[in-house]
């Protein structure tokens, strides 16, 4: 008969979590384990090998195409419409690498699934880093803007409002991720980097929706798809950023998210923006209204929170009479 | 059973759906990709562990995905028993690549260490690897229990699979594999010099550093 409660059911017991009785045989072994656990966590599989596997089983996606799909029960919508677009894929010829292939894909194309899913998995695969998470988000927002002004300038306008609010959604995504990082770093470098590119990313977005607004505005876009537009530009998903208005330079010093705009900037051109109302501006700026800022806003978008802004600051650069650049 | 342990039924232990299953079968790019995010971490881990080799590692963890992607039609098992699936095709996998790496010529670590030197500009072999991090010190010590031991405490520490788990896919009994993990994590802590007393292990021998390791290197 087996014997019970031995070293090795105690050594197994203490590796599941359960609490064991630690003598001196014992806690060598244990410290062993632990050891052997961190190391093996430190280990990462690069985000290119994931692509490329995931490239692999995708393109081969056309050499299998007559899958059977079974009744899928309680499929969301946009989970179908992906399938659909996946077999449309699978039944086109396809280029040798579907995943570097679909990175240019605009929407309604085969492949932009593909490339949501590419994008998807990055942010899986660095999930595990708050700043690289929130790196890749901004990534993922840049691309949906790039989306977004190609498709103004092919006059896509019937895909214009889903890609609006795509762009709104990657956007705040990538704020929340921005914060998360910069509560978690202590990196006030690091923190620095990423408000400058969420603010870039931020500015060119603010500038492609007044540029959609603009053409709203002087009705050169179809009445069909007016409505349409403006929805996806005053609803959901909310990003007071983002709504329609004077886009931003962007700044070319860096400052932590959460610094907040009652200096005046002295680095950059005073374009002097005149408490637009629509003016992009990150939730974390705090701006008087009645102060003419070069490059922020001088009004806080309605409804954002004005006394929680700034907390983030850990350089402490806010407060020291630093030349700062808020973060648009 | 294999690969359960999910807080709710229809959803696995990392998380995947029973949907994600049906999409990852009509090869959704979003299920195929939430398949691929929830086990190929782990599945590098351990390939890369077990061989030494990242590359061989990637290509190892690769295959196992295109194998069960391309075998998801014929799985008929539950979500809760995917992973279970995944983790078979990866031991067999594995097995393969042993017999594989046992017919041919395995260069000495020793030519390998040289060749790092004459690279990096290290004085010697020695110092090379004393200069390892203490990751790269566990996994070089790893590679010197056996397979069967290796395996066991990869799945164990890699996978965060169960004792029975491990057991059902490396197809022992759960007795075994909880007397190779203990044997294993045994030699692993002589190798390392884990000991129970506070005072830091003996220094090694820099000249047996090389001879040690050189030993490490299998032929399967």
């Amino acid at each position: 008969m087996r014997r019970r409660h031995g070293p090795s059911d105690k050594l197994d017991a203490a590796l599941d979590g359960h609490p064991v009785q630690v003598d001196d045989d014992l806690a060598p072994l244990i410290a062993t384990a632990a050891k052997l656990r961190a190391a093996l966590e430190a280990i990462e599989l690069d985000p290119q090998a994931a692509e490329r596997h995931l490239g692999m089983v995708l393109d081969a996606e056309a050499e299998v195409v007559p899958l059977r799909t079974p009744p899928r029960p309680q499929a969301s919508w946009w989970r179908r419409r992906v399938a659909a677009v996946a077999l449309a894929a699978a039944l086109t010829v396809l280029p040798a690498s579907m995943a570097s292939a679909s990175a240019s894909a605009l929407p309604g194309q085969a492949l932009y699934p593909v490339k949501l899913a590419v994008e998807q998995l990055r942010v899986t695969v660095v999930s595990w880093s708050d700043t690289r998470e929130a790196n890749q988000r901004i990534k993922i927002t840049d691309s949906r803007l790039d989306e977004l002004s190609r498709l103004i300038k092919l006059h896509a306008a019937e895909r214009i409002p889903p890609a609006i609010v795509r762009l709104k959604q990657a956007y705040v995504d990538a704020q929340q991720a921005v914060e998360d990082a910069v509560g978690d770093t202590g990196d006030s470098s690091q923190a620095r980097a990423l408000g400058v590119k969420l603010a870039a990313v931020t500015a060119g977005s603010a500038g492609a929706l007044q540029q959609l607004q603009d053409k709203l505005d002087q009705g050169m876009l179809p009445a069909s798809v007016r409505q349409a537009i403006t929805d996806a530009l005053q609803h959901a998903p909310v990003t007071p950023e983002l709504v329609q208005g004077t886009p931003q330079p962007t700044p070319t010093t860096g400052a932590p998210i959460g610094t907040t705009s009652t200096v005046p900037q002295t680095t950059q051109v005073a374009t002097t923006t005149q408490a637009p109302t629509t003016t992009l501006a990150p939730t974390t700026t705090l701006a008087p209204t009645t102060t003419q800022v070069s490059t922020t806003t001088t009004v806080p978008p309605e409804g954002s929170d004005a006394s929680g802004q700034g907390g983030n600051d850990d350089s402490g650069q806010g407060s020291s009479g630093e030349p700062t650049t808020t973060l648009p | 059973m294999l690969g359960t342990g999910g807080k709710q039924e229809g959803v696995s232990r990392v998380g995947l759906t029973a949907a994600d299953l049906v999409g990852a079968r009509c090869r959704e790019p979003a299920a195929v990709t939430r398949v691929y995010a929830a086990y190929a971490p782990a599945l590098f881990r351990f390939f890369l562990a077990a061989v030494g080799d990242r590359p061989t590692a990637e290509d190892l963890t690769g295959d196992v995905f295109r194998s069960a992607i391309e075998g998801l039609p014929g799985f008929r098992g539950s979500v809760e028993m995917l992973g279970g699936w995944l983790f078979t095709i990866a031991h067999n996998d594995l097995s393969d690549y042993r017999r594989r790496q046992a017919r041919n010529l395995v260069q000495p670590l020793d030519d390998l260490l040289e060749e790092a030197v004459l690279a990096g500009g290290a004085v010697d072999p020695a110092e090379l690897a004393l200069e390892r991090v203490e990751g790269e010190r566990v996994l070089a010590a790893l590679r010197q229990l056996s397979p069967d031991q290796r395996e066991v405490l990869l799945w164990r520490m890699a996978a965060g699979l169960t004792g029975p788990e491990v057991a059902a896919i490396v197809g022992k009994t759960t007795g075994a594999v909880k007397s190779l993990q203990h044997r294993g994590v045994a030699s692993l802590a002589r190798v390392l010099g884990v000991t129970n007393d506070t005072s830091p292990p003996k220094p090694r021998s820099r000249s047996s550093e090389p001879a040690r390791l050189a030993g490490q290197v299998e032929q399967g």
